[in-house]
Order: structure tokens, then C-alpha cells, then sequence
């Protein structure tokens, strides 16, 4: 017995040393990265959402910031053609902005088992790119894009899984960005900015679509929205108004039900999917059961994390409120108490919850207190210089 | 760089191989399932078919619960703890992935009594924000309702129900640490809700490095008898902020749970 384990033992040793030595001469081709530091936040998720084949690196998440605003990414130089991310995902809106999208098959809504999509006609408005990472159930606003897919694509490992798959989406779809993607690689590749950005953040300056996207998602990531009053609150390092206070405690009642659906940890969403009365007729197609292909899941959309609600204008999934008022007014009056509403919604029967103008302003002044203003003019996030006249900058 | 993390991982192998050794552990495994249940059969979610005690036809959506605390209790009525003192389950009846779970190798040979939990968690144990990630995370119980010794629901069961005026209305049968008020509706106090389990016909025997499986099962309408016939009538859809109600279903707890040795 103890003679087998020896020469087990021998074996490891061996094979172990072979291994490290091959481990190390692939390495030395690669570029030198530094890892860019995922930020641990109290009370977030511990959790986050990066696939082992896209970690964050300074590099790539520096290449992904001048992709995410270069309108170039559109495949034409004409300054009137120029379209990025950054035409949508506004920063001094939290990446967010009052654009709306038709959202159709593949973008945002998933594939029947034969291939057919479920269509729909209504128009989706932009989902602000905060705290990606700490999300795990699902991207979109019904959550079609998650790990558990298991849709044949042109890359595997993409698939409809990750943020990665979306940043693709939004480059070719004619949706989004409707990218020439051929012209993009050149117009790309003859810019001197990026061979040494690519060189840095690849080893070399080969430019592919798949680069590109590798970046950009590695950029969004790193977006967080943290800096907020209720957050410091919590911590114990501020006090609230009296109005804020109140409109807190009104947040957190079992009258309002509120946090049941927008709180938990301190990215103020559970991430999951809800109908929350807002049609008695159901129009939408690109809702939750257009990914799960359950109908009692109709009319349901992810709960939207309320951090920067302030800033996110207009209001669900289809922008049909143009105030945080109105919202509140519809939570207080104006829900359908349709058969599919969910059974955490107060008030169903009544057509909602009944505050009275002094509770909405409380109401109010508390979801003022989830705006972070920090990252709103934070240089890291912000356009790079060097992009010139094609950086899409804030209207 | 990488090679000598390589070198450390091959030591620590090498100095792993050395310690572990043939002398066996003869402990058992035990394996729980839990099951919920109405009228003995298992759960249909989002129908319409069910009747409480109190008369109220009523459906379910979801059931979100946690148990801490898991202990057996052996013939000579001493107490094996099964679990490490922070060890908290949630269970979905969405998530089938949390129905499941095993005591690996950490139950002695013998004979047991009966199996013993917390339902929900223990009020020290209970600490504001102590989860983040979610589905747990999800269980939050207001901060200024529940004091520093309640940060999370014990249960959240989700449904409707056909009201007095035969209306579908949603009930959120939620229980936590409860709260008293003043006449100004103004909390004086707090109040813990979570109950001890013991579950006598939980016999079993445990052979040395033997496997058992013990399933647990949630008989969802005993949550509306005995001793209190629950009416959703009486205390409507929402009673987080009502003592009385949960103090009821406090009483009713006990003896909700089964369990089947196999
Ligand atoms: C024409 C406007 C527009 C452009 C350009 C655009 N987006 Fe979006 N984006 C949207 C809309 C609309 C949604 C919400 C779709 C939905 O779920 O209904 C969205 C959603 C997203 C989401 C999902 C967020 C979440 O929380 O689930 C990500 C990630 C995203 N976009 C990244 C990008 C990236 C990266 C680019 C550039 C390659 C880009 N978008 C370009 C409009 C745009
Ligand atoms: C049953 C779960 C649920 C409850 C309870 C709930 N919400 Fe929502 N909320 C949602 C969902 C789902 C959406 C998105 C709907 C859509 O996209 O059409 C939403 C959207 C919102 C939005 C718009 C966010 C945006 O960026 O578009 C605000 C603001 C909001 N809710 C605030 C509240 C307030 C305040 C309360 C308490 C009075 C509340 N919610 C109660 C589920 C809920």
C-alpha cells in the first residue's frame, strides 16, 4: 500500500512539473495584462456575472471604453452615420436614455424550439448599463439572455448566455447598431489609436468582431452605481430627511410592498420577473413569456433595479410614464387588476395602493435618494479624447 | 510566475498525500428531500383549487422558506447538531435545486429519535443585510420592522384567494419577527415568530458508513388549522405589520411538517 502511493505520488510530481512547464512557455506569448480589480461592494452580490473566457483586464476593459463610444462602430466615417453604444447609453443618464428601440425576434425576445420568433410590434426603451456584473438572472428586460441557454450560434461559447452575446447583437442588429461590420474591421484597423491598444490589451493587432465585443463587455462591467444617499444611509454614514425617512419606511411597508420586488441587496431589483398591473389587454410580445414561453408569465418584465430612476425617463419597459409622478400615481391608482398581475402587488382589487399626496411626495423624495451622481461624471467611464470627432458625446 | 504557484500546488499535494490516511471514518450520510404537500398530494401552483379550514378557496404561486438548525436527537435523548451554527437553507418551490440537501459522512452510527429544526431563523441568528446574493437576499424583512433581529422572512407564501366578495385577491402569507405597537401606531417591541420542529416519527438507524434519506414534508394546509382556523377574510392579503396573524400561524406551525424515513 504505501509503496503504490510513493510511486503515485513519483508520477504527480513528474506530470505536475511537465504540465507547469507548459503552462509557462504558452504564457510567455501573451501580452502582460493587469487584472482590473472587481469591486467587492457592501451589501452587493458576491456574485458576479464574467465568464471565465472574458475576464477583466485594464486593457481590454480601456480598449472596450473607446469601442463603446467610437461612432465608427457603425462601419462609416461620415460624421452624419456615426452610431456607438454611447448614442443610446448615455452617462450623464446612467448609461440609460429615452431611445427607443422595436424590439423584435433575437432582440429582446428569445426563439420558439422551431426557430420561429414570437414578434413583437412594441417599441422597448434603453436599459441603463449599471451593475451588470452583480446581475446573474438574466439580461434584457425579460431576461432572455442567461446561461442557461443552450441556442446554436455561430459562437459557442457566446451563445445567448453572457453580456457578450448582447454586446454582438447590438453591433450587426439592424435594431440597434446595424453595423456594416466588414467596413468597421477596416476603418478600425487603420487607426493608429487602436493597433496599440489592441497590441495591449491581445498581444498583437489583429482585429476581429469577436475582439471588439471581448472588450466592450469587459468595459460595461466595470460600470457600478454605488454612490448613492439611501446606500450611505445603510451603511450608518448619513441621516435621511424626514421626508426621505418617511417615504423609506412607506418603501419598505407591507402597504406599498415596494421592496418585495425593488429591494433585497443594495442594487434595489431581485432581478426577477414580474407582471406588475399594467395591462389589462396584453400587447406586448417581448415579455417574459416570450422567453419562457409560459403563459401565465405574460405581461411579465424583469423589475428594474431603481438605482438612477430619477435619471431613467421614461417609465417601463415601453416608456409609457414620463415622471417618477406618474409611475407612483399608477401604483396608487391606476393598476390593472388583470389575472396574471402578480400576487405581490398591494392593492390589486382596489386599483392600488391609495397614498395621499403627502405620501407620494415621501415616495418621491426617497427614490431621489437612489441617484448616483458620482458616476454620472466619472472620467473612467467617460469618452476618450483621442476618439476625436467620432466619440459620441452626450447631447 | 506561474510556475511557482505550480511548485506550491505540487507541495501541498505531496504534503496532502502524506496526512490523509486509510484510517476510515465510519459515518453515515444523510440525505434530505423536501416535499411540499396538500391534502397528501404534492403541490399544483397557480390553480384555483384548494380550500382552507376556514372555508377560503385558495391557489398558490410560490413557497420561500428557510430552515436552520437541523439536529437529530439519539435514543438516550442526547442532541447531534447536523449543521454548522450558521447554517441557513432557503427553499423555492421554484428551484428544485434547493429541495436537496446532504449531510456528508457527519452522522455517527446509531439509532435516532427524531429529527429536529428551526423553522426560519433564530433572532441572533437573523442579522440585517447578512445576505446579498440572491435568492436569499430576496427574503429582506424591513429594517425598522423587524430590529436588528430580523432581517429576513422565515416564509413568503404567495397566492390568492376568493374573497367575501368573491374576488381573486392576492395574500402574501408572510411570516418574520413580528411587531408591537402602541395606540399612535408607533413599535414598542418585537416579537420572534420562528418555532422549534421536532418531528417524532423520525426514527431511523444509521449503519455505519450507512446512507439515509429523510424526507421532509411541508403539508401546506395545516398552515390554516389547528389550533387557529387561519381566514384570509379576517386578516386580509397582507400581514407582515399584524402580530396577531402571525402569532397564529406561529401556533398553527407545529405540526405542519412530516417526516419519512427511507
Ligand atoms: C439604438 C439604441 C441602442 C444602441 C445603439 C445600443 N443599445 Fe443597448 N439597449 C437598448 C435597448 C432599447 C435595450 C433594452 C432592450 C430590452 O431588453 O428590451 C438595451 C439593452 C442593453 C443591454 C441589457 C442591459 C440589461 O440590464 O439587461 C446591454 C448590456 C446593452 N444594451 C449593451 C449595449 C452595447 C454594448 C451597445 C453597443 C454595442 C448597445 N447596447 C447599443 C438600446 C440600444
Ligand atoms: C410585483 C412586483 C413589483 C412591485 C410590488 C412594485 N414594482 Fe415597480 N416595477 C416592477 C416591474 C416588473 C417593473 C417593470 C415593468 C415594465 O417594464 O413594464 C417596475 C417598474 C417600476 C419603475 C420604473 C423603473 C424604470 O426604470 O422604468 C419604478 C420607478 C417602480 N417600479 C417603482 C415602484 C414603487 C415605488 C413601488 C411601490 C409602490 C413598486 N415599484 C412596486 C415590479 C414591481
Amino acid at each position: 500500500m504505501k509503496h503504490i502511493r510513493f510511486y503515485f505520488l513519483i508520477v504527480i510530481i513528474v506530470a505536475g512539473t511537465y504540465l507547469g512547464y507548459l503552462l509557462f512557455i504558452a504564457d510567455t506569448d501573451a501580452p502582460d495584462l493587469t487584472r482590473y480589480p472587481v469591486r467587492q461592494l457592501k451589501f452587493f452580490p458576491k456574485k458576479v456575472n464574467m465568464p471565465e473566457f472574458n475576464p477583466l483586464t485594464k486593457e481590454g476593459v480601456l480598449l472596450g471604453r473607446h469601442l463603446f463610444y467610437d461612432g465608427r462602430l457603425s462601419g462609416s466615417e461620415d460624421l452624419d452615420s456615426l452610431k456607438s453604444c454611447a448614442t443610446c447609453h448615455i452617462q450623464s443618464k446612467g448609461f440609460g436614455s429615452d431611445i427607443k428601440v422595436l424590439a423584435g425576434k433575437g432582440y429582446p425576445c428569445g426563439f420558439t424550439k422551431n426557430g420561429e420568433g414570437i414578434f413583437g410590434k412594441n417599441l422597448h426603451v434603453t436599459l441603463p448599463l449599471i451593475n451588470l456584473l452583480y446581475n446573474s438572472n438574466g439580461y434584457f428586460r425579460n431576461g432572455f439572455i442567461r446561461e442557461q441557454n443552450l441556442y446554436e450560434t455561430d459562437d459557442l461559447e457566446i451563445g445567448f448566455k453572457y453580456l457578450e452575446s448582447i454586446v454582438w447583437i447590438s453591433i450587426v442588429s439592424e435594431q440597434v447598431i446595424d453595423s456594416n461590420v466588414k467596413q468597421m474591421l477596416e476603418i478600425i484597423g487603420s487607426d493608429q489609436v487602436y493597433k496599440s491598444l489592441f497590441i495591449s490589451a491581445y498581444g498583437n493587432e489583429k482585429i476581429t468582431l469577436k475582439r471588439i465585443v471581448l472588450a466592450i463587455s469587459q468595459f460595461i462591467r466595470t460600470i457600478t452605481a454605488s454612490d448613492f444617499k439611501f446606500y450611505h444611509f445603510m451603511e450608518g454614514s448619513v441621516v435621511l430627511s424626514d421626508s426621505e425617512q418617511r417615504g423609506y419606511e412607506l418603501f419598505y411597508s407591507e402597504r406599498t410592498g415596494c421592496f418585495h420586488c425593488h429591494a433585497g441587496s443594495m442594487t434595489m431589483t431581485t432581478n426577477q420577473y414580474y407582471n406588475n398591473g399594467g395591462d389589462g389587454e396584453l400587447q406586448g410580445n417581448c415579455d417574459r413569456a416570450a422567453v419562457t414561453l409560459n403563459p401565465g408569465e405574460r405581461g411579465a418584465y424583469r423589475a428594474p433595479s431603481l438605482i438612477n430612476c430619477a435619471l431613467n425617463a421614461p417609465y417601463m419597459h415601453d416608456g409609457r410614464y414620463s415622471t417618477l409622478e406618474e409611475v407612483i400615481d399608477f401604483y396608487s391608482e391606476n393598476i390593472y387588476n388583470s389575472k396574471l398581475a402578480d400576487p405581490l402587488l398591494k392593492g390589486l382589487n382596489d386599483g392600488g395602493i391609495h397614498l395621499n399626496k403627502a405620501e407620494k411626495k415621501d415616495l418621491l423624495d426617497f427614490l431621489h435618494t437612489l441617484t448616483d451622481y458620482t458616476m454620472l461624471s466619472d472620467l473612467s467611464y467617460a469618452c476618450p479624447e483621442a476618439l476625436g470627432r467620432f466619440g459620441i458625446r452626450a447631447r | 510566475m506561474k510556475y511557482v504557484n505550480y511548485f506550491i500546488f505540487v507541495l501541498i499535494l505531496v504534503i496532502y498525500s502524506c496526512y490523509t490516511n486509510e484510517e476510515e471514518t465510519f459515518n453515515g450520510t444523510l440525505r434530505f428531500e423536501i416535499d411540499h404537500h396538500v391534502q397528501g398530494m404534492p403541490i399544483e401552483v397557480d390553480n384555483m383549487i384548494y380550500t382552507n379550514a376556514a372555508g377560503n378557496p385558495y391557489e398558490i404561486s410560490e413557497i420561500q422558506w428557510f430552515i436552520s438548525d437541523v439536529s437529530l436527537v439519539d435514543a438516550e435523548g442526547q442532541i447531534h447538531i447536523l449543521s454548522n451554527s450558521d447554517w441557513i437553507h432557503y427553499i423555492d418551490t421554484d428551484l428544485p435545486e434547493t429541495h436537496f440537501w446532504t449531510i456528508m459522512d457527519g452522522v455517527r452510527p446509531g439509532e435516532y429519535e427524531m429529527i429536529r429544526f428551526i423553522f426560519g431563523i433564530k433572532g441572533e441568528k437573523n442579522a440585517p443585510m447578512m445576505f446579498t446574493d440572491p435568492p436569499e437576499s430576496n427574503m429582506i424583512w424591513p429594517y425598522f420592522m423587524g430590529g436588528d433581529e430580523g432581517g429576513y422572512h422565515y416564509m413568503k407564501l404567495n397566492g390568492f384567494w376568493i374573497d367575501k366578495e368573491s374576488q381573486r385577491s392576492p395574500f402574501n402569507f408572510h411570516i418574520g419577527v413580528g411587531q408591537m405597537y402602541d395606540e399612535n401606531a408607533r413599535i414598542t417591541g418585537f416579537v420572534q415568530n420562528w418555532f422549534e420542529v421536532e418531528l417524532p416519527l423520525s426514527s431511523f438507524k444509521m449503519p455505519a458508513g450507512g446512507n439515509v434519506m429523510a424526507r421532509i414534508v411541508m403539508n401546506v394546509e395545516n398552515w390554516f388549522k389547528g389550533p387557529n382556523n387561519y381566514d384570509h377574510d379576517v386578516f386580509g392579503g397582507s400581514i407582515m405589520a399584524n402580530q396577531e396573524a402571525m402569532g397564529q400561524i406561529k401556533a398553527n406551525g407545529r405540526d405542519v411538517f412530516s417526516a419519512v424515513i427511507k
